[in-house]
């Protein structure tokens, strides 16, 4: 408490002070639902940035894990699936998009950039994948999906 | 050296959630619950709806802090927020809660009385005795220790006004829990309420004054 200005705040007697401030315990899943429910609201920006993150997150962990070009369809073999593991950036938030590769894409959103030792990819995602591009070849690298086929 | 962002102080959590961290207004919502939920149920009394005064004023502080101009601390613009969701919720309903006549009231304690709750559970029958605004007067400046220049821009009113409401607050709180504040030979035992509990009866005669 601060020192207050005013002396009739000392009449309040300490006890009952004591228990104004006192109420009683939350159970601890009522309180994380309140959390959760208020979050919710929180403006769009702020949940759509981390899925956009935690989808390039997820392609650069997939490019870490050898195998990854065994496990989906690539069109193209540039990536070495039993090279080195390369060194990659952090998938930078705000990207440019070349607009090189731009033409060349269609029917996909730009989601960001990631570096590996000699190279830049591209992420794009549409309703079924999330596709690698390289930068410079402007060739798909692998494609991911990220969505069930739809049902017949 | 980088703070872990629940080290972070307000103002900087809040310009981050302003521009859409939601890591940061999880932290801001977190590290007020506290308050908010204090300031709801010393106003709202009832349990049940002070807990829903509670989510209304988190949503209300999601969904506002984009517009949070930062002209006043965070933590007295969310006690503003907690206190306007409180009294719409006591709006809302359209009658002063009876905790002691409702089975909902502090029910997670009631098996394990102590002083400690028993003076919790009288001081919240003497308190839905008081006029709303002298109720709110109160919980702002001994749960929120807000200055009268705070309270009077929270509640809309000059400061002269928040200085007769804390009084008369203060007077009416004493006058109902028997007058004993500043007494040093108020019984504390559990078998013996320290302060005494309001009846339906005397509650009722409180609203109606």
């Amino acid at each position: 408490m601060t020192s207050h200005p005013d002396p009739n705040d000392d009449d309040l007697d300490p006890r009952v002070l004591a228990a104004f401030i006192e109420v009683p315990p939350i159970d601890e899943a009522i309180r994380e639902a309140h959390i959760a429910a208020a979050l919710a609201y929180a403006p769009t920006l702020s949940r759509a940035r981390p899925a956009w993150l935690s989808i390039a997150a997820a392609c650069i962990a997939l490019l870490l894990t050898g195998g990854f070009v065994g496990r989906f369809t690539t069109s193209s073999p540039t990536v070495q699936a039993n090279g080195p593991s390369p060194r990659v950036s952090a998938v930078k938030n705000v990207a440019i998009e070349s607009t090189t590769c731009r033409s060349t894409v269609t029917g996909a959103r730009f989601l960001g950039t990631y570096s590996i030792t000699d190279a830049v990819r591209l992420i794009y995602i549409d309703s079924l994948n999330v596709q690698i591009w390289d930068e410079e070849t402007c060739k798909v690298v692998s494609t991911i999906p990220h969505a069930p086929p739809a049902q017949p | 050296m980088v703070l872990p962002i629940k080290d972070v102080e307000d103002a900087v959590l809040v310009r981050r959630a302003q521009r859409g961290d939601a890591s940061a207004t999880d932290v801001l919502v977190r590290r007020h619950y506290d308050s908010v939920r204090t300031v709801c149920h010393r106003i709202v009394i009832n349990r049940a709806d002070a807990d829903d005064a509670t989510q209304y004023a988190l949503i209300s502080i999601v969904t506002a802090l984009p517009r949070f101009d930062g002209r006043s601390k965070f933590s007295t613009w969310v006690y503003r927020v907690a206190t306007n969701a409180a009294l719409d919720e006591v709006r809302r309903i359209g009658r002063r809660p009876l905790p002691t006549s409702d089975p909902g009231v502090y029910d997670s304690v009631a098996t394990d009385r102590s002083d400690a709750v028993d003076a919790q559970m009288d001081v919240s029958a003497a308190l839905s005795q008081l006029p709303e605004e002298y109720r709110s007067a109160l919980v702002l400046r001994h749960i929120a220790d807000l200055d009268y220049a705070e309270i009077a821009i929270i509640q809309g009113v000059p400061v002269g006004t928040v200085r007769s409401r804390l009084a008369r607050g203060r007077a009416e709180l004493a006058k109902i829990l028997g007058n004993q504040t500043g007494s040093s030979d108020r019984q504390t035992t559990a078998t013996s309420s320290p302060l005494p509990l309001a009846t339906p009866s005397t509650m009722q005669k409180g609203l109606s004054t």
